[in-house]
């Protein structure tokens, strides 16, 4: 019998040794099987409104309840979570709430839908995918907020009880995601591509980092990847760096290089293109693509009006596609 | 089949088998699901309601 373990859950592949853990911190091997250790164990649980995973187009106004355990398998050097995302779970403290336990917590705090988030419910596969069939089941929907840097298999297993996504967009440079984030980025593709195709409701997030990837090819290229991957109906995030964790040389972005995302994005084709991490006017309201009228009208994470009805805009009856009930 | 060609096959087997042998014992053991473990390796809280109703600390 071996007693190395080969964990394939992401494109990582971690080879472990007996009482090691993969990348992700979390994922060990004991005794020649591989034991997921938070599992069951969230290290964040709260409820937080939808805007703030940021969904936009997806139950506008409500509450979700959010988890996460620890440990990630990237390493993003500007994660803005390191402390849970980059810590081993022997230093952090849980809380015990088993898969059946959570439709029940989510109903006392008022909340429509669950949120596998903070950090990456890629490494708590195996927690998130028990949890996600009994959200289900229970009538309640789930919503992934990952990098998607996972092996096809899982991933397909895990989305039939997916209603939501908010995937990392970090860039389209395979250089990017090797050096700031110690991964690649053709799976992510692939995985986001997937996610679409098996009906999953996605909105991308891009985080903007002054010299890294706010060039206008670099907003070009991406909005132009979801305009042919995703439809011109995916509402891009693009969100507000701030200094943190291993880089803390970079300034915050600034508001002129989100605008300027924005409208390349927009003028490639995309009807919904969000700012997020600062406050401009306007810049996180929903308009009608077709008549411009305002549908949603927000503030921070607060939605201040909702015309939209029935999933339609009320003034020339455009179909604004999201998940609205 | 020539004796050459038996003693060649035969000579084979007494080198390849033991080599399978090895690397089957140090061939890691691929899994992509991993067992649900038991037990947390970190201290545990007592679940507080008034903690969760409140909005996280953490991005996304």
């Amino acid at each position: 019998m071996s007693v190395l373990v080969q964990c394939q859950l992401c494109p990582k592949g971690c080879v472990i040794r007996p009482g090691q853990s993969g990348e992700c911190r979390i994922r060990v091997n004991i005794d020649g099987r591989l034991a997921a250790v938070t599992y069951g164990h969230p290290c964040s649980l709260h409820v937080d409104p939808m805007e703030k995973k940021p969904m936009f187009h997806f139950l506008p106004g409500t509450g979700i309840l959010s988890l996460a355990t620890v440990g990630c398998n990237l390493h993003c050097k500007n994660c803005q979570n390191w402390e849970i995302s980059q810590e081993n779970p022997e230093n952090v403290p849980a809380d015990e709430l088993p898969p059946e336990m959570l439709p029940g917590l989510a109903k006392r705090h008022q909340c429509r839908s669950v949120a596998y988030t903070y950090t990456d419910p890629v490494v708590y596969y195996e927690y998130a995918l028990d949890s996600c069939v009994r959200v289900r089941e229970a009538g309640l929907k789930n919503v992934l907020v990952t990098a998607a840097y996972i092996s096809q298999e899982p991933w397909k297993k895990l989305l039939q009880f997916v209603d939501g996504a908010k995937i990392d967009m970090k860039s389209m440079s395979e250089d990017f995601y090797r050096d700031v984030c110690g991964a690649t980025l053709r799976p992510v593709l692939d995985a986001t591509v997937t996610a679409k195709s098996m009906g999953v409701w996605i909105e991308p997030t891009n985080l903007v980092i002054p010299t890294l990837n706010d060039s206008d090819d670099d907003f070009r290229k991406m909005a132009k990847w979801i305009v042919e991957n995703l439809g011109r109906e995916t509402p891009l995030h693009l969100s507000r760096f701030f200094p943190n964790y291993q880089m803390k040389n970079l300034p915050p972005t600034p508001s002129e290089t989100l605008d300027r995302g924005r409208d390349i994005a927009m003028a490639e084709g995309l009807y919904h293109v969000y700012i997020g991490n600062i406050s401009l006017p306007g810049a996180e309201n929903t308009y009608c693509p077709s008549c411009k009228k305002l549908l949603v009208e927000r503030r921070g994470y607060e939605v201040l009006q909702n015309n939209i009805t029935a999933g339609k805009c009320p003034a020339c009856n455009k179909e604004i596609p999201g998940v609205w009930q | 089949m020539k004796r050459r060609g038996f003693l060649r096959l035969s000579l084979g087997a007494l080198i390849g088998d033991p080599l399978l042998w090895a690397f089957e014992k140090v061939a890691p053991v691929r899994y992509t699901e991993a067992l649900r473990a038991r037990f947390y390796p970190g201290p545990i809280r007592t679940m507080d309601h008034r903690r969760i109703s409140r909005p996280g600390y953490w991005a996304g």
